[in-house]
């Protein structure tokens, strides 16, 4: 994966000015709450519009200001996990996986949906009501989804942050397993450490709505910790 | 003894007509009124909030008479439907208008609660998913206000069964044209000896409404089990 982002955004009490280029496939984005890693992924993903500068996935262009191009999240081809599931709760398990796959145009769909459900074990799951099933559970069919809607890149968005230490220890197996099996690239964002230790290889590290610094995940880890996130850490 | 005379039966078919039809004909201006209320951040949203909420504390026969200038023979609407040789005062087709502008309201009042319960994510996560503006519309947002869609399409349903002082203003009271059960029964209470009969048509007013109110909430329930 090539990400190449140069964009700025402002809001009424905070401005965004994100710049950086990345070509790993696990990367994480570490910061303390409001440094911007969710803006960050709202602009990727399509849902805020930068106020300029450019986005550039593996050579497309999903933002540029001086073209007045701006893709639409339905054709980015970036698909986010989001912190809690955001499962549609008027439709079962099956339909909620199957959502994003039924509008992906045929010749993208590369991932075979029964593998990755298998992988993800929710074959017994899929006719269950989003209602019924357990945190750990749930992530797993947001990720499921996510996946077969075979993006080309995916936003993780503290996806493990709304569950408990035994849920997490479930949910990251299969989050290691089916990335690598299915080699899909993803933006691993969260404020905890130990989690981007888990999960990624390259860490982009942000505060004040700016990129500060861009290091392997192994580096970030060496580093006293209270020198980024005195409060969470 | 209670009685129904065919032209009683003439009322019942057209107001069951009529509030169907102004419940059908309303729901999409409904929707879109209510998606507008409550996804939008529209600057004159209060202003549009306004006049979509006036024909509730306005009179039915302010409205009627209003509609009247605007659609009769010299309002601007009225010579613009005259040029296509249509004519809405004193048809069936006004005593619909009247009942879709006077239960509007409820109707947009109802789905707006239920658009503004939606949690907006949920859209994004259908927009990042690959839903165009109007899949995400088809496949969430309406689904899941089906229940107040409901909700608000029995209120309309019932209040243009109820509905008189609009109609008769705009539509008249003619037999059999445009005279619905609640014309009838003000013809009947004017008229000597009518009672009997206007009671008769009071007993399948209460009926009908009370149908209504069942089949809504029985549809209602079900749509909650689902």
């Amino acid at each position: 994966m090539l990400l190449d982002v140069n964009i700025k955004k402002r809001f009424p009490n905070f401005y965004c000015r994100i710049r950086f280029t990345l070509n790993h496939e696990r990367c994480g984005v570490f910061g303390p709450s409001g440094s911007g890693k969710s803006t960050l992924m709202h602009l990727l993903s399509g849902l805020l519009q930068p106020d300029s500068g450019h986005i550039l996935l593996d050579g497309r262009i999903l933002f540029n200001s001086e073209k007045k191009i701006n893709l639409p999240p339905e054709v980015r081809r970036v698909g986010v996990v989001f912190q809690d599931a955001l499962l549609f709760p008027h439709m079962n398990v099956r339909h909620n996986l199957f959502y994003g796959m039924k509008r992906t145009p045929e010749q993208d769909r590369h991932i075979e949906p029964e593998q990755l459900i298998t992988a993800l074990h929710l074959d017994h799951l899929q006719d269950r009501r989003i209602t019924n099933l357990s945190g750990g559970e749930r992530q797993r069919v947001a990720l499921g989804r996510t996946i077969l809607s075979c993006p080309r890149l995916i936003l993780l968005d503290e996806p493990l942050s709304g569950l408990d230490e035994k849920l997490k220890q479930e949910i990251i197996p299969h989050l290691h397993k089916v990335f690598d099996r299915f080699a899909i690239p993803f933006l691993f964002i969260s404020h905890s450490l130990r989690e981007l230790r888990m999960m990624t290889e390259h860490v982009l590290v942000m505060r004040h709505g700016q990129v500060q610094q861009q290091l392997a995940t192994e580096k970030l880890v060496r580093i006293k910790p209270e020198k980024y996130d005195p409060d969470k850490l | 003894m209670y009685t129904l005379s065919p032209d009683d039966f003439s009322a019942i078919r057209l107001s069951l007509l009529v509030a169907t039809s102004a419940t059908l004909l309303a729901l999409p201006f409904g929707v879109a009124a209510a998606y507008l209320l409550a996804f939008t951040r529209l600057p004159a949203k209060p202003i549009f909030e306004g006049i979509i909420n006036l024909p509730l504390v306005l009179p039915p026969v302010v409205i009627g008479y209003l509609l009247l200038l605007l659609l009769g023979r010299n309002g601007w609407a009225g010579q613009l439907l005259a040029f296509f040789d249509i004519r809405l005062i004193f048809t069936l087709k006004g005593a619909i208008i009247a009942s879709m502008v006077v239960g509007f309201p409820l109707l947009v009042r109802s789905i707006r609660i239920g658009m503004e319960g939606i949690d907006r994510q949920l859209i994004q996560a259908s927009r990042t998913l690959g839903a165009t503006w109007w899949d995400s519309l088809l496949t969430i947002v309406i689904p899941l206000s089906g229940r107040a869609i409901l909700a608000g399409m029995t209120l309309i349903f019932a209040r243009s069964l109820g509905e008189f002082g609009a109609t008769i203003v705009l539509a008249g009271n003619i037999p059999g044209v445009t005279q619905t059960i609640p014309l009838a029964i003000y013809q009947y209470t004017s008229t000597p000896g009518g009672d009997q009969m206007a009671l008769s048509l009071c007993l399948v007013s209460i009926v009908l409404s009370f149908v209504v109110l069942l089949a809504g909430e029985a549809a209602n329930r079900t749509m909650a089990v689902r």
